[in-house]
């Protein structure tokens, strides 16, 4: 039987009716609550330092994300063509050697950011887009696609992403929304702390120009990253190997599961995150390129062609097929070699210059008309 | 499933309060505990559902070989019912060592023989050292009369029963099973949900602020030590302190999320950590220290050693010394040997099982060479009760601690022996020497906060002691007072605090959801 033990006393002993007792326990509840949400509030508003936001990762794979906004924020040189997407365009497209190929078609002087970050997700690359657009001013902008798109978001957009773009995104079928939210008051109190002195923590708040990597940053190397893993991309791999390695990848991608109709609601936080960067681009009058290159014999268009179909004209669908028969171009099932990152930069070059060309023209035409 | 887990605070936690509450009433009461049983296996199988089978296999043998003992305590068949029982102990014993240790002795023998056994593809099931000693005392109990009618429905919802399944508590049949027969009374279900709401709270910050925040700077010193990195005097010291301040917030926290957790139900268990830190000798140290496998193993190991070589000692007319050696010295390293190797299957957990024996020794050695001198045992029991008082004794058994946990911690053996040649400066890299950007300072700060905390603040029960928060609570009343008082009662005010305290609990989550570390034992 349970005893009351020591002080806790029958609350009738107490004079306490129970009802008594029950409003009491319920104010209780109340105060609780309250507390809670205050607190959660609180350290939500908390302000941050967006450059040492942008730090965080530093130990990790996802590290030149403080690269990213130094590029942005602190190197002055333009960025005329901007390359948002995963670890697929990272290593299929060079930046110098894209520059170099525009200049060599006759594109001269254009500049270009490759800002794609490893892992998938598209709610980071529409962060990134905005950050992007808060400081430069693209023409054009590549938007990475991969074969499907990840039903879910991108592990490191509760970190980098704007309070109002972790609250905005789509709510049904986003398994992250509330761990996100969560993660907002632990981001912004630890940012907080860390701005009152920020090299006690091991962060800067100041720009450094002798740490940083440059304006064209080559992406598409051999890697060794903060937390000692390291990405071998020159390597040479047996057909063996990168059929498996593929088959496995392609074992793990999100298939849709729920009916056609539903798939907008499916895989809502790509595709909203996906229109957020068209939009952003849109009205900055940027245009907008998919750029998608397959996986080892992969899927020659994506899943989800025509979503993105509906939101760029047709030629704006740039699907890259130069690798997708040859496992000599792959380190892995699904990222191209440093070998063939040239030869998909050179590609790309050669269809920008001409597209760049081909927009002169018109522009040439239509004054001539006038 | 994780109590550090947001599945479990906002999905599992609330949903089974509330179906458990409503089965409370007097229509739906049959179903309770089916409920509370079906709860628990759910809670077991979504962190490790492959081990569900080994947890059932293992729940309903023990529930008949309790039975059986039972049946033949009952008709006086006292050699076959201690056939029974030797049987059931031997049994949990090769289970547990089968799954434990397998791997562990395969190693020993190849390494000693030179033979070439394959390892055995062995993964160890979650809680199995606590479920597997909670069945051994169970057993012991039915057989020594101590549990009177053994109802299996209530053995296997207690066996089972979520809360204390993992890590602990290890709680006797007869403590929880007649709170589990009474119904809940509604007048307090709503009070137990507030005070183990509050408990619960304090685990959660305890484990998610203060643990993982030490965790983070010792499991970094501790990785580089084992890759041969020096480690030197300052960084030694402070990783051993990191990593005793984080045992002890991260296990006491389980204890006190799982005893928050079971309030909630409305069910009280028993203390589990005292404020072990505050310890003025080493033998009050492991009176507060894991309490509750203390109590299993003194009650089903020490006693049943010591109490025959006492009696032989004394038969034998040995003398004080070799009477000492016997009758206290043997059965305390055999114990302590025992209570390190069930922590782990390696030699360090071994090893940290025999200095705490010897720590133990020497003090029981001590004490009993100052008896005649100091009228010792007056003196002694103020050093237990109000030691910490006394800096010395605190800071010495701390330093005894620190050791031990080092060892416990490291990798290796060798590991460890490289951080004590660091900690007393015979180590490469004198100082603050050789582990790069570290982040020692922050998290010199940090230590000094801990203990702070650990030493002035009063105790998760201390706090709740107006509401007796765990089982026989009156035993601990008046132990380790804490030099800051502070009570919660069921108010506005400490509502506010909890609130506070949840929410920063929950925040921390949300850094990475760490397992406890006494999860892989």
């Amino acid at each position: 039987m349970i005893r009351v033990e020591g002080r806790e006393r029958n609350p009738a002993a107490r004079g306490l009716s129970l009802r008594g007792l029950r409003t009491r326990v319920l104010a209780y509840f109340g105060c609780f609550v309250a507390a809670s949400v205050l607190v959660y509030a609180g350290c939500v508003a908390l302000p941050d330092n967006r450059y040492i936001r942008y730090q965080q990762l530093n130990d990790g794979q996802l590290y030149r994300s403080q690269w990213a906004y130094e590029r942005l924020h602190f190197d002055p040189t333009p960025i005329d063509i901007a390359i948002v997407g995963t670890s697929r365009s990272k290593f299929a497209i060079s930046a110098p050697l894209l520059e170099h190929a525009l200049d060599q078609d006759g594109a001269t002087g254009l500049h270009v950011a490759n800002l794609s970050h490893l892992e998938g997700g598209y709610d980071l690359m529409y962060a990134i887009t905005k950050e992007l657009f808060a400081t430069k001013h693209p023409k054009i902008l590549l938007v990475n696609v991969v074969e499907q798109a990840d039903r879910f978001g991108h592990p490191a957009f509760k970190d980098l992403a704007d309070r109002s773009d972790v609250y905005g995104n789509p709510l049904l079928i986003n398994r992250d929304y509330f761990a996100d939210a969560l993660f907002l008051a632990y981001r912004q109190l630890k940012l907080w702390l860390i701005g009152r002195a920020p090299e006690f923590f091991g962060y800067t708040a100041a720009f450094n120009p002798s740490t940083y990597a440059g304006s064209a940053l080559d992406t598409t190397g051999s890697e060794r990253f903060p937390d000692g893993t390291s990405i071998d991309t020159e390597s040479a791999h047996s057909e063996q190997e990168i059929e498996t390695l593929a088959r496995k990848y392609w074992a793990g991608v999100h298939r849709p599961v729920l009916p056609a109709a539903l798939r907008e609601r499916e895989f809502a936080v790509s595709r909203a995150s996906i229109r957020k960067i068209v939009a952003l681009a849109r009205r900055n009058d940027c245009t907008v390129y998919f750029y998608y290159v397959p996986m080892f014999r992969g899927p020659e268009q994506p899943l989800d062609y025509d979503f993105y179909k509906s939101l760029v004209d047709a030629d704006h669908m740039m699907l890259e097929e130069a690798t997708r028969e040859g496992y000599q171009y792959y380190w892995d099932g699904r990222h191209v070699n440093r070998a063939a990152a040239a030869l998909l930069t050179r590609r790309l070059g050669d269809r920008i210059a001409r597209l760049v060309s081909g927009e002169a023209q018109e522009r040439t035409g239509a004054q001539e008309t006038k | 499933m994780l109590f550090n887990s947001l599945e479990f605070i906002f999905v599992f936690l609330p949903l089974s309060l509330i179906v458990y509450h409503v089965l409370s009433r007097p229509r739906l009461e049959v179903w309770r505990q089916p409920f509370l049983m079906l709860a628990s296996l759910g809670f077991y199988a979504v962190g490790s559902f492959k081990f569900t089978l080994i947890l059932a296999v293992s729940t309903a043998a023990n529930l008949g070989l309790a039975c059986l003992i039972q049946h033949f305590r009952d008709r006086n068949a006292r050699q076959t019912m201690n056939l029974v029982l030797a049987t059931g102990i031997a049994a949990n014993v090769l289970y547990l060592i089968y799954f434990k240790y397998t791997n562990f002795l395969i190693g020993n023998f190849d390494g000693i023989f030179g033979w070439r056994i394959p390892y055995a593809d062995i993964i160890l099931p979650l809680g199995i050292s606590f479920y597997t000693f909670q069945f051994i005392a169970s057993l012991v109990d039915v057989a020594r009369g101590e549990i009177k009618g053994l109802r299996p429905w209530y053995f296997l919802s207690f066996a089972l029963f979520f809360p204390h399944l993992l890590a602990g508590p290890i709680v006797h049949y007869q403590e929880l099973v007649p709170q589990m027969e009474l119904p809940p009374r509604r007048s307090r279900t709503l009070s137990n949900i507030a005070i183990g709401l509050a408990i619960f709270s304090i685990g959660l910050f305890k484990k998610t602020v203060l643990a993982d925040t030490m965790s983070i700077y010792a499991d970094r010193v501790f990785d580089n030590a084992a890759h041969g990195a020096a480690v030197g005097v300052v960084f030694g010291w402070l990783a051993a302190a990191s990593f005793t301040l984080q045992l002890y917030f991260d296990f006491s926290a389980y204890s006190d999320m799982a005893i928050g957790i079971a309030r909630m139900f409305g069910f009280r268990l028993p203390l589990n950590f005292h404020s072990p830190l505050r310890a003025g000798s080493i033998a009050d140290y492991w009176r507060r220290w894991h309490m509750t496998l203390q109590r299993f193993l003194v009650s089903y190991l020490f006693q049943p050693l010591a109490i025959p070589l006492s009696r032989w000692a004394v038969k034998h007319d040995l003398g004080r010394w070799p009477t000492f050696w016997v009758s206290v010295a043997l059965p305390t390293l055999v114990t302590f040997v025992i209570i390190g190797a069930w922590h782990g299957a390696g030699w360090t957990y071994v090893v940290f099982g025999v200095m705490h024996g010897i720590y133990l020794t020497v003090f029981e050695f001590w004490r009993l060479a100052t008896h005649r001198r100091t009228r010792g045992a007056r003196r002694a029991a103020a050093i237990d009760q109000t030691g910490y008082r006394h800096l010395w004794a605190n800071v010495l058994t701390l330093i005894a601690v620190l050791f031990a946990n080092v060892m416990f911690r490291a990798a290796d053996v060798p590991t460890a022996l490289a951080m004590f040649r660091s900690m007393l400066g015979f180590g490469a890299g004198h100082l603050a020497a050789a582990v790069p950007a570290l982040g020692a300072l922050p998290n010199a700060l940090a230590v000094l906060l801990g203990f702070a905390i650990v030493l002035s603040f009063p105790n998760t029960q201390q706090i709740l002691q107006r509401y007796s928060p765990v089982f026989e609570w009156e035993k601990w009343r008046s132990v380790a007072l804490p030099w800051i008082t502070w009570q919660w009662r069921l108010q506005s005010l400490p509502a506010l605090a909890t609130g506070v305290i949840f929410c920063f609990g929950v925040v921390f989550v949300m850094r990475g959801e760490a397992r406890f570390i006494y999860f892989k034992f």
